[in-house]
């Protein structure tokens, strides 16, 4: 039987207490290998402030598998995952070679050799989009007028 | 105003990088603005190969919530 690589990551509600997570995961895992796969990896992040939030909450416990399997547990897991209320977000794909060459190499941690950030380059021509309050008043018509006109301003 | 930068170099392309994880976040930040969206090609640089792989790897983090969809509401 064919083993594909896969990687899933799910969060799970971070007030669940930690035995019940632990027992999430060991199920996770045996559910994997009890159909033929095999796990090479599992992490769990913890507690993890998220980048907003998902169903009221500021946090998740991020838990993370890297396995072999033939596939035919992932409609297992995801029917799992669906009916579990304290999972909250999953995400299962598939990983060819070439992902799994680039992950064994690991993170990149210099980042000097894709130059500098382009950030500051391309917000400032955003700026026009944002209603911001910190907008320059509108210059006074008063001045054009002065000019045209002989009058001298009374102060209108 | 449009800036060009690193017009003739990839990063990924330089670095021999196949595969874009969805899981570096700090590599994701790289190639989004401070309100969180994507920096187009033209101003980043990369390749279409890598930017496709990018775009799909950052969409899969902001699902993950790993980074946002919309950041720095300063409205």
């Amino acid at each position: 039987m064919e083993q594909r690589l896969y990687e899933t990551m799910i969060i799970v509600d971070p007030q669940l207490d930690q035995p019940k997570i632990e027992e999430l995961v060991n199920k996770i895992q045996k559910m994997i290998t009890d159909e033929g796969g095999s796990i090479r990896k599992v992490e769990q992040w913890g507690k993890k402030r998220m980048a907003y939030e998902i169903q009221k909450k500021q946090y998740g416990y991020y838990v993370y598998f890297l396995y072999d399997s033939n596939g035919k547990i992932l409609p297992q897991l995801e029917k799992e995952f669906r009916l579990n209320e304290f999972i909250m977000r999953n995400l299962t794909i598939r990983l060819d070679d070439k992902a799994a060459r680039q992950l064994e190499k690991g993170r990149i941690t210099d980042f000097r050799k894709f130059g500098g950030s382009y950030k500051k380059h391309y917000s400032r021509s955003n700026n026009s989009d944002r209603k911001g309050t910190e907008r320059v008043p509108e210059k006074k018509v008063e001045e054009e007028a002065d000019t045209k006109t002989a009058e001298a301003p009374a102060g209108e | 105003m449009i800036r060009m930068k690193k017009k003739r170099i990839c990063g990924f392309c330089e670095n021999k990088i196949d595969y874009i994880d969805y899981k570096d976040e700090k590599l994701l930040q790289r190639f989004t603005t401070e309100q969180g969206k994507i920096i187009p090609r033209r101003i980043s640089g990369t390749c279409a190969h890598h930017q496709r792989q990018l775009v799909k790897a950052i969409k899969r983090a902001r699902y993950m919530a790993l980074i946002p969809f919309v950041a720095d509401q300063s409205n």
